[in-house]
This record gives structure tokens, sequence and C-alpha cells, in this order.
């Protein structure tokens, strides 16, 4: 750089802009570009490069909100059912970003977080509506809907409604686990699948009971918390998935 | 280039959201966080909306990929949200999630690299050559909706040629030209030597001179 006569290299360029020459190196180039317009047009275009950048928003929304899909995330970090067996991940294990692939999953997770809200509210509000046949055997223990005239001799009519959205959910989870199934190895496969078979038996006994006693409480919690912990497993899964 | 570069790059300042936290008082930041905290989730929510433009400007310049982008800020204020216990409170918030941001998006693209590696080994191809991105896509369409009209083209002839760099290029100049990173701070994220950040540097500034003066 001490010839003037050369042009100056484009990385001598840079650091003058980026202002990491000494004085000295500084004054050879403040001297080249007065008497070298190839140069000085060049150092002119990278100053209107970084002007432009300098002026670009730092700032920019989202096309969509994407609060309602974080809220669902928070709120299933907040209900963490462990699953059973050794996939239980540490609460305060951080969810990894995904790839374009499990999008699907992501947004079938999202769903299963909706439906699972909804199913927690309407399962309460079905046991605590006054009128409710099953709202009078929590009040009455020694009561059950059977007790009732009409009763059903099934599952009651609005948690059969719950259980088929449980089901719709949990097979749109099992498709998209599916899809990725192959990204596991066959150990965790064995695992997973020994988790969700202890938990197909919890509700199929939960379920059984509920049959016997469709009034009680308990049971309907205990069914709902199986499917739930099945979600969970699938959910939990999932991420696993994504992190390999 | 074009000597009317200058001209044609003289953007208005544009901003979708006004800069966040700003002229903030820290105390406001410590009472939401404290909220937060606590599992006050309409707190979290304040914090949120401030600051998701710059985490997402942040993610879609870096990836340049829309659906992409928006998955990591939500991975990213998911992991503020279970990191909140460790935010001291001697940095600006906005620091602490934006460098959590440039993490969750410096271990996705690693991830990311990983995978095509595999893919690649898989399928007994050769690599790509260079460093593009063969699944990554130059998406500057999210951008556009932000724009005054007249600012539009120039700026969104900027955005598209950052988004076309070659991601190791344009993440050394996304850190450091437009979010203000120094090459130090840039070589411990990222596990790069200085030298090597500055010579990517160099050549994401040429890279965007030649596609601008097309």
């Amino acid at each position: 750089m001490t010839d003037t006569r050369e042009h100056l290299s484009f990385e001598i360029l840079n650091d003058y802009v980026d202002e990491r020459l000494d004085a000295r190196a500084i004054r050879t180039v403040d001297e080249h570009v007065r008497t070298c317009a190839e140069c000085a047009s060049e150092l002119a275009d990278l100053r209107d490069l970084l002007a432009g950048v300098a002026s670009l928003p730092r700032s920019v929304l989202p096309p969509e909100d994407i609060w309602g899909d974080l809220r669902a995330s928070i709120d299933r970090g907040k209900n963490v059912v462990l699953p059973v067996g050794g996939l239980a991940l540490a609460p305060e294990t951080p969810v990894l970003p995904v790839g374009r692939s499990s999008w699907f999953t992501r947004s079938a997770l999202g769903a299963a977080a909706v439906v699972l809200i909804a199913l927690s509210s309407g399962i309460t509000a079905m046991l605590l509506r006054p009128e409710s046949p099953a709202a009078d055997v929590v009040q009455n223990p020694g009561k059950t809907v059977l007790d009732q005239p009409g009763a059903p001799a099934v599952l009651p009519a609005s948690f059969r409604a719950t259980e088929g959205e449980y089901a719709r959910t949990i097979e749109e989870l099992r498709l998209a686990l599916a899809a990725q199934r192959n990204r596991l190895n066959p150990e965790t496969i064995r695992t997973v699948d020994h988790s969700l078979a202890v938990i197909d038996s919890a509700i199929a006994e939960a379920r059984a009971a509920l049959l016997s006693d469709p009034g009680n409480r308990t049971l309907v919690d205990l069914l709902s918390a199986s499917y739930q912990r099945k979600l969970d497993l699938l959910r939990r899964t999932s991420e696993l998935t994504s992190r390999i | 280039m074009s000597p009317t570069l200058a001209r044609k790059h003289a953007i208005e300042p544009m901003t979708a959201v006004p800069p966040p936290n700003e002229g903030q008082d820290r105390e406001v930041d410590a009472a939401l966080v404290d909220r937060a905290r606590s599992g006050d989730v309409a707190a979290f929510e304040h914090l949120y909306r401030r600051e998701v433009g710059r985490v997402y400007a942040l993610c879609l310049r870096m990836t340049a990929d829309g659906i992409r982008a928006r998955e990591l800020t939500q991975s990213v204020f998911v992991r503020a949200w279970d990191r909140l216990g460790s935010f001291r409170g001697d940095a600006q918030l906005s620091s602490w999630l934006h460098r959590i941001a440039v993490n969750e998006v410096l271990i996705e693209a690693r991830a990311e690299r990983r995978r095509r590696a595999r893919v690649v080994l898989a399928e007994d191809e050769a690599p790509e050559h260079g460093e593009s991105s063969p699944g990554a896509r130059s998406d500057v369409s999210a951008f556009s909706g932000i724009t005054q009209p007249a600012d539009t083209e120039s700026r969104i002839d900027l955005e598209r040629a950052i988004a076309a760099l070659p991601p190791g290029a344009r993440t050394v100049f996304v850190l450091h030209d437009i979010e203000g990173y120094r090459h130090e701070e840039i070589s411990r994220m990222t596990g790069s030597a200085e030298g090597t950040l500055r010579a990517q540097l160099h050549r994401a500034r040429k890279l965007l001179m030649e596609a601008l003066s097309r």
C-alpha cells in the first residue's frame, strides 16, 4: 500500500471503512483515492452499500401473528406429563428449532394443545354443570349417573365426544410420527412402543372402569390424564426426531 | 456498481414497529420479567409483542427463509420463557433475547448442514458446490408488506441480494453490518477465527456490490 500507483485492495478499503487502519495507513488511502478514480469509485460504492444497509429496518413483524402457537407451546410446557420409560426430558430442556419437514408435526401439536385446552374445559364444564347428573354425583358420592332416570349404560355422552377428539388428535400425531419413525434408533422405537402399550393399557382400564361407573369424576380425570399422557409421549418423541 | 447507488440505496428509515426497548425503563422490564417468571403469561406476551419484530428480522435475514424464520422466532421465545430465571437484568432484555436468537439460528444451521451431509452421503451424490444451501430459498416476500411504496424497490433489491448470499457470508454480514456485532463476538458465537470472518464479510460485501450494480 506504500505505492500509491497501485490500486488499493478491497480488503484495505474494507478495513478503511471499518476504521481498522492506523493513522498512517489512513493517510495513504486518503492520498490514493484523491488521485485514483477507480479506487475512489469502489470506496464510494462500498460506503453506499453500508449506508443502504444501515437504513434497513431492524424490526420486521412476521406476516402472521405467532403468539397463538407460542402460547400453546408455553401451555404444553406448563403441563408436562412425563411418560413412562426412559424418554422423559428434563422440564428445562429447551425446545430446539425444527426444520420445515416437521411443520406438519408442529401444526398437529398446536392443534393437540388447543384440543387439550378445550377438552379440559369441556370436561370441567360437564362435571360442574348444575343440571349435570355427573355434578350431582360429585356432590353425592354415593349416587351414580346410572341411578338417574334414563341414565346411559355407556360412557357419558359428553365424554364420548371428548374421547373422539382425543382419538382424532392422537391419530394425527401418530401419523406424523410414523413418517419420521425411521429417524429413531431401534431401541428408542422399542421403548416408545412399550410406553405406548402401557399407556394404552391404562386407558383401557380407566375406560372400562368409567363404563361401570359413568359418574365417577376421578375416573374421568384418570382417563383424561391417560389420554394426555399418550399425547405427550407422542409429542416428546416427535421432538426427539427433530433433534436427530 | 452504479454511481447512483447512493441515491438508489439511500433508503428512508422504515421500521415495521417502533425501535424496541430504546429508552425503556429497565425497571419496567424487570417488573415484567418478574411477573413472567412467576407464570404470568400476559406479562410475557407484553415482552413478546415488543421484541418479536427484531427477533423475526434477525431470523429472516440470517435464514433467508420466511417459514424457518417463523419457526425459529417461536423457538426463541419458548426458550426465553424457559430461561427467564437465568436473566439477571444486567443486560437489556432485548440484547439477551437477541443473543438467544443468534444461538438458535446458528444451532439450526449446524443441524441443517449435518442433515444435508447425511442425505448427500446416503444418496452418494457430490456435494453442492460452494456454500450455497440447496434447502434455502431466498425469501424476501416477508419484507415486502412493510415498506413505503417509494422505497420498496431499492430496499427489496438489497434484501434480495442479502438473501442470495452464501450462508456463511450472509451470517457474518447480517451479524456484523446489520446487527452490529464485533468480529470477536461473532467469533465466539460461531467458533470461526476472526480472520476467516473478516474474509467472509469482505466477500459478502463484494457480492452485494456486484449484485446491486447489475
